[in-house]
């Protein structure tokens, strides 16, 4: 089974088998935990959400096209998860920032995942990363993170190939700005 | 800041990765589901069964209870039918008892001929053995 490709064991996930389905998860668990990190700009979540990504992915099994990429379908399951978690947060910490007086609301929450990260300027990143806004987040981690080609992360968020080069290209302009204080030796 | 430093700090981020019970959780978390799943929809089904269940009970008896009240009404219908033709007949009777009926024979401007039924029965019950004549038409 080691030597089966993605398609061929989705194929057999579509027939119930879960030790297919078991292989796809370990083939893909760190990706997906990495891609999700940097998105969420939490590692607790990441883990959650990469866990709720393979259940989606076995629940619409049926709905994966062997034509199509198994990887862009898994990144797009990812994806919309991912932007929905992201948005709730939105709306809690708006929430937050109206019943309770005196929490600013803004700015990436510190979490275990920036614990983790031993180097200052890797946290930093990952905060930056986290405060640009979603629809160029997503392009940018796909594409400068996880290496995914423009084809490929068209297919996952649905647009055109342009679209996302443009967006990625906002994206890391965000980026310039965000990190531009702590490399011009300002105070953040 | 140029691009090229950004390039170079993203290409230093660490790799993140899953923890050591990653696929396990999420294969615990597939059973948990499916098992809850298929509880869920069994008590869906035996909720849907039991309100459709409800729904044609109460559907049934309402008809029923239509179908009875119908009935009643009809029946009330036709006992004042009866009732009407009851009362209709027992005015007849009772009429035809109090008038006397009469066969006109003929007459002229002064007087008019009739024969009194009543009293020619009672005559005929009186005396049994008078048989009246047949008239054919000759002077009396």
């Amino acid at each position: 089974m080691e030597r089966l490709g993605d398609a061929e064991l989705m194929g057999r996930v579509k027939a119930g088998d879960r030790e297919a389905f078991a292989r796809l998860v370990d083939r893909y668990k760190d990706a997906m935990v990495n891609y999700l990190s940097r998105l969420t700009g939490s590692r607790a979540r990441a883990e959650d959400l990469a866990q709720e990504t393979f259940l989606r992915l076995y629940e619409n099994r049926d709905r994966y096209r062997e034509d199509g990429r198994f990887s862009a379908f898994l990144y797009r399951i990812a994806t919309n998860l991912a932007r929905s978690e992201i948005r709730r947060e939105q709306r809690r910490r708006m929430l937050k920032l109206v019943f309770l007086p005196g929490g600013n609301g803004a700015g990436p929450v510190e979490n275990p995942q920036s614990r983790l990260l031993g180097k200052e300027v890797h946290r930093k990143l990952a905060e930056a990363i986290a405060r640009i806004p979603i629809r160029f987040r997503i392009p940018l981690v796909l594409h400068e993170i996880e290496g995914r080609s423009y084809l490929d992360v068209a297919e996952t968020i649905g647009c055109r190939e342009g679209t996302v080069k443009s967006r990625i290209s906002r994206g890391r302009k965000r980026l310039r700005e965000e990190l531009s204080p702590y490399f011009s030796g300002g105070v953040p | 800041m140029k691009d090229r430093r950004v390039d170079e700090l993203i290409r230093t981020l660490p790799k993140e990765r899953a923890s050591e019970e990653f696929t396990s959780r999420v294969l615990d978390r597939l059973k948990g589901e499916t098992v809850t799943k298929r509880r869920g929809r069994l008590i869906l089904g035996m909720a849907t069964a039991a309100v459709l269940l409800a729904v044609a009970s109460v559907g049934i008896l309402r008809w029923q209870q239509a179908e009875k009240a119908e009935l009643r009404e009809e029946i009330a219908t036709l006992r004042a039918e009866h009732q009407a033709l009851s009362e209709e007949l027992s005015r007849v009777m009772e009429q035809s008892a109090r008038v006397h009926p009469v066969l006109y024979l003929g007459g002229d401007d002064r007087t008019d001929y009739v024969l009194d039924m009543n009293k020619l029965m009672r005559e005929r019950r009186r005396r049994p053995h008078i048989i009246p004549l047949k008239y054919t038409g000759g002077p009396i």
